[in-house]
C-alpha cells in the first residue's frame, strides 16, 4: 500500500470504487483527461487537442462552404425569394421570417419547389446542362489520355527532364484570363490569326473560330483545346509522381517476359498508376462540370458572355448560376440557388458512380 | 544449355567522371543442367554479373555465350532466360495465375512461311548489293538462289493450302500466332504444381506469404521454358526457417526440370548447400571456382578461407624463419615450401613536405619545436608555413624475401586436444554447448581471438585450465598479401 501511495498520481479510482493503476499516457489518450496530482495541472485529453488543431480549418469551412451551401439550399426551396432590407441577417431563413412580417411588399415568400419548376421550364438551363455535359464527356477523357502519354514520355527521357517538366507546368502558374486572351489572339478571325495561318499552309480556308457568328463546333474545338492545355500541367505532375513510385523492377521483369512497350503501358503502367488515374478522373470530372472561367476568358466579352450572337451559346451551369445571380429579374436568385443545388447533386452522383466503377479496377 | 562467360567486364562512369569497375575480366563456364552459385560479399559484382547474363545490363567488354550462340547483344526478351528478382517483382495487380501466364501472353509464333519469306528477301537484298557492286558472277549466283527461294516459298504455300483443305485442325495449329487460353491455363497449372502453389492460383501476390511469393516468381520465370534460370538473392527476403525449406525446394525444382541455373547469394551456407559449383567473387574478380566442399577444404587464398565457414576460420600470425614456420616462438611446421623465396610487391606511400620526406604530423612537430622560424613573417606567410602543400609519392617496391610474417588459418573444428599439440592457447573461457565444447582464447602472445570446437568428451581435460595445447588436423598458410603458401 505504501508503494501505491508514493505513486498516487497513477492511481485512478474507478466508478465501482476499486483502485486501478494506470499509466498517465494511456489515460490522457483514451480518457477524459486527468489531474496530475504532483504538478497540480490538468492534462488536456487527446480529442480536445484534435479539435483545437482543427479550429482554423473549421472556421474557413463554415464561413466559405457550409454556410453558403445551407443558405443556397434554403433559398432554392423558397418561392419568390428576395433579400428584405433591415432583416439584419444574411441567413436565408431569418430573411424569410422577416419577409413574412414585411407588409410593404406585395411579393409573398413561401416554401416550395417553384424555383425547380421554373428552372426545368427554362430553355437556357437545358442549354447550359447540355453544354456542360458535352464539355465533360469530351474534355475529361482527352485530357487524361494526353496527360498520361506526356507523363510517360517525360518519365522515360533522362536529359533535360527538368526543363520539359517546367515547360509543361507553365500553364498551371499562368492566369486563366491571360491564357484566354492569348488563345483569343491565336484563334482570331480572318487569315491574320496564328491558327488560321497554320492551317492555311495546308490549304485550308481561314475559319471563324470565336466570332459572334462562328459555328458552335469551332467554338467548342477552341474551348476543348484551351481546357486541355490549361489543365494538363497538374495532371502530368500527379502522373509523374505516381510513375516515380513504380518499382523499376516491374519493367525489367516485363522486358524479360517479352512484353512490348505498348503491352507494358497497358498492362503494367496503367494498372499500377490506377490510384492516380482515379484521383485525376474524379477531380477532372468535378472541374469540367464546373467549367466557367475558360469560356468567358476565351470570348473575352464580360463575365456573362458565353459566345454566339446572344452571348449564351456556350453557357455552362456555373455560367447559368452566375448569370441569374447578376440578374434583376424576379426570383432570379432562387433559380440560381436551385441551379447550384442541381450541380452539386450531379457532381456527387458522378463521383459516386466513378468510385463504384473503380472499385475493382484500382490497385492500391 | 551451357553458359560461357568470357572476359566479362562492366564499368560504371560516375557523375564526376570517376570509373568504378564492378566486374573485372571475368571468365567461367556453367555446365549444362548444373546449379551454379555466385558467392561474394555485398558490392562484389555478383548481381551485376547476373544482370549482364540476363541482358538488363550491357557489358563494357567481353562475351556471353549460351551454347554456340553469342547472346552478348541479344535483348533480354530474346535470350530465353527466366529471372527471379530479389524482391520477386510480382505484378501486384495480377492474380498468381495472371503473373505466371503474363510471359506466355507475349509469345508470338511466326508464320510457317516466315522462313521461306526471309530467304526470298535475303536473296533480293543480295542481288541489290551485287548490282551496286557490278559483280556479274555474284549476281547470277543470287538470281539463281532467288529463283530457288521463290520456288520453295511457292511450294510451301501450296502445301499449306492443301493442309488447310485436308486437315483444318493441323492448319490451325500451324498458323496460330498466340497460345490459346487453354494452353496457357495448362502451363500455369503445370508450373503451379511444380512449385506447389496450385491452390493459390486465383489469389493476389500480397495475399501470399514470402515463401509462396518466391515460388510464384520461380513459376513465372519457368513458364516460358527458358534455357537458363537466373536467381538474384532468392532467399534473402525469407525468414530463417523458410530459407532452409525454400533452398531445398529450389534444388528440387532445378533437378526436376534439369535447367541450367545461376544464382547469386552472399550467404555462404546457402551457396554451399545447393550449388554444384561455387564461384567466389570479391571486388569484381573471381577468387575461386570449385565444388562447394573443395572451396571449403582447399581455399586458394585468405579471402576465400575467411569468407566460407561458420563459425569463421581462425586466423593467427606465424613467422617463416630459416625455412621453418614458427608460431609463438615454437616450430609449428617444417616443410620445403618455407624454404622458397617470396616474390612480391610492397606498395609504399611517402609524403614529402617542402621537399623533405616526412609526414604532416612530423612537420607540425618540427615547426612547433622551432618557433623562431615564424618570427617577423606576414600572417599570410605564417599561414602558408603552417599549412604546407603535401606531395604524395607512391612507389611499388619489388621484394624477394625468405624470412617473413605469414597468416595461418585453421577451421574451428579442425583441432584436436593434445598435451603435445603444436599450438599453445591462452584460454579465456570454455563453453559446453550441446555435443560440442568451445574453447575461446588466444594464441599465446597474440591478440586475435580463437574459437576451437572439440567433441564433448574432452570437457574434463580442458575445463578449468588457463593454458591448453591443441594440434590442428589441417591448416592453411597464407602470405600477408593473401596468397596461399600451403
Amino acid at each position: 500500500m505504501a508503494n501505491l501511495k508514493e505513486r498516487n498520481e497513477e492511481v485512478v479510482v474507478t466508478a465501482n470504487g476499486s483502485a486501478v493503476l494506470q499509466t498517465p499516457y494511456i489515460d490522457a489518450v483514451t480518457n477524459k483527461g486527468y489531474l496530475d496530482v504532483k504538478q497540480h495541472k490538468w492534462i488536456m485529453p487527446e480529442w480536445l487537442k484534435g479539435w483545437i488543431a482543427l479550429i482554423p480549418a473549421l472556421i474557413f469551412l463554415i464561413v466559405f462552404m457550409i454556410y453558403p451551401i445551407i443558405n443556397s439550399f434554403m433559398i432554392s426551396f423558397i418561392n419568390n425569394f428576395y433579400w428584405v432590407g433591415g432583416s439584419n441577417s444574411s441567413l436565408a431563413i431569418v430573411n424569410f421570417i422577416a419577409s413574412r412580417a414585411n407588409t410593404r411588399s406585395s411579393i409573398v415568400q413561401s416554401f416550395g419547389i417553384q424555383n425547380y419548376v421554373n428552372i426545368f421550364k427554362d430553355q437556357l438551363f437545358w442549354q447550359a446542362l447540355g453544354n456542360t455535359g458535352l464539355i465533360v464527356i469530351v474534355e475529361v477523357p482527352l485530357t487524361i489520355l494526353v496527360g498520361l502519354i506526356i507523363a510517360v514520355c517525360l518519365h522515360s527521357i533522362k536529359p533535360l527532364q527538368g526543363f520539359y517538366q517546367t515547360v509543361f507546368f507553365l500553364p498551371y502558374v499562368t492566369n486563366a484570363i491571360a491564357l484566354g486572351m492569348v488563345f483569343n489572339v491565336m484563334f482570331s478571325d480572318g487569315s491574320a490569326g496564328l491558327f488560321n495561318t497554320l492551317i492555311g499552309w495546308f490549304g485550308i480556308n481561314p475559319v471563324n473560330w470565336l466570332g459572334a457568328s462562328a459555328s458552335k463546333w469551332s467554338m467548342f474545338f477552341v474551348i476543348v483545346v484551351y481546357s486541355i492545355w490549361n489543365g494538363i500541367a497538374f495532371k502530368i505532375l500527379v502522373f509523374m509522381s505516381g510513375l516515380s513510385t513504380i518499382d523499376k523492377q516491374y519493367y525489367d521483369a516485363a522486358r524479360i517476359d517479352g512484353a512490348s512497350k505498348f503491352t507494358i503501358f497497358r498492362r503494367i503502367t496503367v494498372p499500377l498508376l490506377s490510384p492516380q488515374i482515379l484521383y485525376i478522373t474524379v477531380t477532372s470530372f468535378i472541374g469540367a462540370a464546373k467549367s466557367y472561367s475558360q469560356i468567358i476568358a476565351l470570348f473575352g466579352a464580360g463575365p456573362v458572355n458565353f459566345g454566339g450572337t446572344d452571348g449564351t451559346r456556350w453557357i455552362t451551369i456555373v455560367g447559368f448560376i452566375y448569370k441569374y445571380m447578376q440578374s434583376t429579374q424576379e426570383s432570379a436568385l432562387g433559380r440560381a440557388a436551385a441551379g447550384s443545388v442541381i450541380l452539386l447533386i450531379l457532381i456527387l452522383l458522378l463521383t459516386l458512380v466513378q468510385f463504384a466503377v473503380s472499385k475493382n479496377r484500382v490497385h492500391y | 544449355m551451357e553458359v560461357r562467360i568470357e572476359h566479362l567486364t562492366k564499368s560504371f562512369i560516375g557523375k564526376k567522371g570517376s570509373k568504378t569497375t564492378a566486374v573485372n575480366d571475368m571468365s567461367f563456364v556453367v555446365p549444362d543442367g548444373k546449379l551454379v552459385g555466385l558467392l561474394g560479399p555485398s558490392g562484389c559484382g555478383k548481381s551485376t554479373t547476373l544482370y549482364m547474363i540476363a541482358g538488363l545490363h550491357k557489358p563494357t567488354d567481353g562475351h556471353i555465350w549460351f551454347g554456340d550462340e553469342d547472346v552478348t547483344n541479344v535483348p533480354p526478351e530474346n535470350r530465353g532466360i527466366g529471372l527471379v528478382f530479389q524482391n520477386y517483382a510480382l505484378y501486384p495487380h495480377f492474380s498468381v495465375k495472371q503473373n505466371i501466364t503474363f510471359p506466355l501472353d507475349n509469345v508470338r509464333f511466326p508464320s510457317p512461311l516466315q522462313a521461306y519469306k526471309t530467304r526470298v528477301n535475303e536473296a533480293k537484298s543480295q542481288i541489290k548489293k551485287a548490282q551496286k557492286a557490278g559483280d556479274q558472277e555474284a549476281l547470277a549466283l543470287h538470281e539463281k538462289e532467288l529463283a530457288e527461294a521463290e520456288e520453295a516459298l511457292q511450294k510451301a504455300t501450296e502445301e499449306l493450302e492443301q493442309i488447310k483443305v485436308q486437315d483444318p485442325e493441323r492448319y490451325a495449329q500451324l498458323t496460330k500466332k498466340k497460345l490459346t487460353k487453354e494452353e496457357k491455363d495448362e502451363i500455369a497449372h503445370k508450373m503451379a504444381r511444380l512449385v506447389d502453389i496450385e491452390p493459390y492460383l486465383e489469389r493476389k501476390p500480397k495475399e501470399l506469404s514470402g515463401g509462396q511469393q518466391q515460388r510464384v516468381a520461380i513459376a513465372r520465370a519457368l513458364a516460358k521454358s527458358p534455357r537458363v534460370l537466373l536467381l538474384d538473392e532468392p532467399l534473402s527476403n525469407l525468414d530463417a526457417r523458410l530459407r532452409l525449406q525454400t533452398r531445398e525446394e529450389i534444388r528440387r525444382i532445378q533437378k526436376e526440370t534439369g535447367i541450367t541455373t545461376i544464382f547469386v547469394t552472399h550467404d555462404q551456407e546457402e551457396a554451399m548447400s545447393i550449388s554444384d559449383v561455387i564461384v567466389v567473387m570479391n571486388f569484381g574478380v573471381i577468387q575461386q571456382i570449385d565444388e562447394p566442399q573443395k572451396v571449403y577444404d582447399e581455399p586458394v587464398n585468405l579471402f576465400v578461407a575467411k569468407f566460407l565457414g561458420s563459425p569463421a576460420i581462425n586466423i593467427f600470425d606465424g613467422e617463416i624463419k630459416g625455412g621453418k614456420l614458427y608460431v609463438a616462438g615454437e616450430v609449428f611446421d617444417d616443410d620445403k615450401v618455407y624454404k622458397e623465396e617470396y616474390h612480391g610487391v610492397i606498395h609504399h606511400e611517402y609524403a614529402f613536405v617542402k621537399g623533405t620526406r616526412m609526414t604532416s604530423e612530423e612537420y607540425q612537430a618540427d615547426l612547433a619545436a622551432h618557433p623562431e622560424r615564424l618570427e617577423g613573417l606576414q600572417p599570410k606567410e605564417v599561414k602558408a608555413l603552417k599549412n604546407p602543400e603535401i606531395e604524395i609519392v607512391q612507389e611499388d617496391e619489388e621484394v624477394v624475401k625468405k624470412d617473413r610474417l605469414v597468416k595461418i588459418g585453421v577451421r574451428p573444428e579442425a583441432f584436436t586436444y593434445s598435451k603435445k599439440g603444436s599450438l599453445p592457447i591462452d584460454v579465456q573461457f570454455v563453453q559446453h554447448v550441446g555435443r560440442d565444447v568451445s574453447v575461446i582464447g588466444r594464441v599465446k602472445g597474440q591478440e586475435t581471438g580463437m574459437k576451437i570446437i572439440i567433441p564433448s568428451e574432452s570437457w574434463k581435460d580442458v575445463v578449468g585450465q588457463n593454458e591448453l595445447r591443441f594440434e590442428p588436423k589441417r591448416f592453411y598458410v597464407f602470405e600477408e598479401s593473401g596468397e596461399r603458401i600451403k
